[in-house]
């Protein structure tokens, strides 16, 4: 779609400028698109990785607190859970990831998560513990792993629409309108030189 | 002479209430079954236990609530009657024990005590004397425990290890003690069960790779198992192992024969061996007409029977499989 500018040299050196800054803007743009893409896929294969050892390590755990829990009364489980001797501190941190700032979480873990008595509890309580204190931190990293994502996917999108918005709408439209000026102006030039001829033939 | 006539009341009375024990047929029967109702309907046709599982809600806090008050019922029953106190009392240990350590647990986590647990004192005692909130009475022993874990929370004030292991401590001491009022062959059964209470807790310190000075909270000065006897689990290697329960003359406690594993599903395992170890020495006095051991031997199977009407329920409402909750039954009463 032609831009409503008046067709006149000035306009045309505006747009020829504009034209130029937009493909450079293009350029760029489609620069940051294809490195927040392989950002972007790299972390969703992490995701995929992680995922996968977290289900592994939550299904052992969960066995194994299933398992245990046949064993405990409400008492006990009253007993297992009601002061831990285990303290997680966590640091909240953002970091910058081709220009999008995400989250960063710092995960330390203090103590350890056996906080019950050994004889009257039964001996698969550890392992489930063993397995969700594992699977913990790794938690933590899924969360931090997806709200990148999600952060890197609006961003991409975010980003791809300025590319599309550039290549098929404002360097087309401005590429249109450089064009209208210079058939106007050419037609002018064509036009002024026809006036003159003219007016030199009816002096002769 | 009197107290052979308390007994033989109480073992009359054991006599009539053995009839609500489990039979490997009722086990069998829970473990074909498909569901959590099925399993509850074959429950309610149980003498005695089977009234209270009529018509209720199935989810886990019902089905654990009747379990718990079936037993402390019968074990409160029990005490209060004549030559009662010392046969109920290992059981009434176990239950104070607990309710100790819920006690302190709450004043640890800073929790108000908003439920009712099972024990022969009112908890609310327990954390009025860490509060400070004026001077209670205990008798000694158990004074003494309180002392410890109120120095034990001065210098390593979230040590909620520390505090079970003295809370166990104060149950095995108890133990000993009883054991030397009870005589004969329960003296001997209530000194296995404190070597055994004590082996678990080594194996299991050693899995959660405990220091020595960890594991000495559990210790009390005993004529059982010298105190460098249990800190050498700690230290010695998993090779070693059998080779060291076959010196404490204990080897018959491991699943297979000459080998250990530093593993918590083996442990579980050796800790059902332990169990239907102790049950199966009780079972050769069941039919003993006078003295104490016919009903200790009810009242421990009975915590047993509890022991695996929790595992089977429970498992039927998590919808496990039947051989996972197979192995993980302990033996019953009758044979």
């Amino acid at each position: 779609m032609r831009l409503n500018v008046n067709p006149n040299r000035m306009e045309l050196m505006k747009l020829r400028n504009r034209l130029a800054m937009a493909r450079r803007g293009h350029k760029l743009l489609k620069d940051k698109l294809d490195a927040l893409i392989q950002d972007f896929v790299r972390i969703v294969r992490e995701n995929a990785n992680l995922r996968r050892e977290i289900e592994r390590e939550i299904v052992k755990a969960f066995e194994a607190q299933n398992v245990a829990s046949l064993m405990l009364s409400e008492a006990d489980k009253d007993l297992v859970t009601l002061a831990s001797q285990q303290k997680l501190l966590l640091e909240v941190r953002t970091r910058y990831l081709t220009g999008v700032r995400v989250p960063h979480f710092e995960v330390k873990v203090e103590g350890d998560p056996y906080s019950y008595g050994v004889i009257r509890t039964p001996a698969e309580l550890d392992a489930a513990f063993r397995s969700f204190s594992r699977v913990l931190p790794l938690m933590i990293r899924l969360a931090e792993v997806e709200k990148t994502i999600e952060l890197l996917a609006v961003e991409i999108e975010k980003t791809r629409r300025r590319v599309n918005a550039l290549e098929y709408v404002l360097i087309p439209n401005l590429e249109e309108t450089i064009k209208y000026i210079q058939l106007k102006l050419e037609e002018l030039a064509r036009s002024a030189i026809t006036g003159i001829m003219r007016i030199k033939g009816s002096m002769r | 002479m009197n107290g052979e006539r308390d007994y033989t009341y109480l073992v009359g009375r054991v006599r009539v209430l053995e009839r609500s024990l489990l039979t490997p047929r009722t086990l069998d029967a829970l473990l074909r079954a498909e569901d959590l109702d099925q399993a509850l309907r074959i429950m309610a046709e149980v003498p005695y236990l089977g009234e209270a599982f009529q018509g209720i809600v199935p989810s886990l806090q019902n089905i654990d609530k009747i379990l718990t008050e079936h037993f402390f019922g019968i074990v409160s029953d029990f005490t209060k009657q004549k030559g009662g106190a010392d046969v109920a009392g290992f059981f009434l240990l176990e239950f104070d024990a607990t309710a100790l350590k819920l006690a302190v647990k709450h004043f640890m986590a800073k929790k108000p005590l908003e439920k009712v647990y099972p024990a022969s004192f009112d908890m609310r005692k327990i954390v009025r004397f860490f509060s400070g909130e004026g001077s209670e009475y205990f008798p000694e022993d158990f004074a003494q425990t309180l002392r410890e874990i109120q120095e034990l929370l001065e210098t390593q004030p979230g040590n909620a290890q520390g505090v079970e292991f003295l809370c166990d401590r104060f149950f095995l001491k108890g133990t000993y003690s009883l054991a030397n009022r009870l005589g004969g062959p329960l003296r001997k059964w209530c000194h296995l069960y404190i070597i055994f209470a004590y082996l678990r807790g080594a194996l299991r310190a050693r899995y959660q790779e405990r220091k020595p000075d960890t594991l000495r909270l559990l210790y009390f000065d005993n004529s059982l198992l010298e105190e460098r006897e249990l800190l050498e689990f700690l230290v010695i290697s998993d090779e070693k192992i059998p080779e060291y329960l076959e010196h404490l003359g204990f080897a018959f406690v491991l699943p297979e024969t000459g080998i250990f594993r530093n593993d918590p599903y083996y442990l579980a395992e050796i800790e059902r061996k332990m169990d239907n170890y102790l049950l199966s020495s009780l079972r050769q006095y069941r039919w003993e007409a006078f003295g104490p051991e016919p009903v200790f031997g009810f009242l421990f199977a009975k915590s047993i029977d509890v022991k695996n009407l929790r595992i089977l329920l429970k498992g039927k409402y998590f919808g496990l499989e039947a051989d996972i909750l197979r192995k993980k039954l302990r033996e019953c009463y009758y044979e």
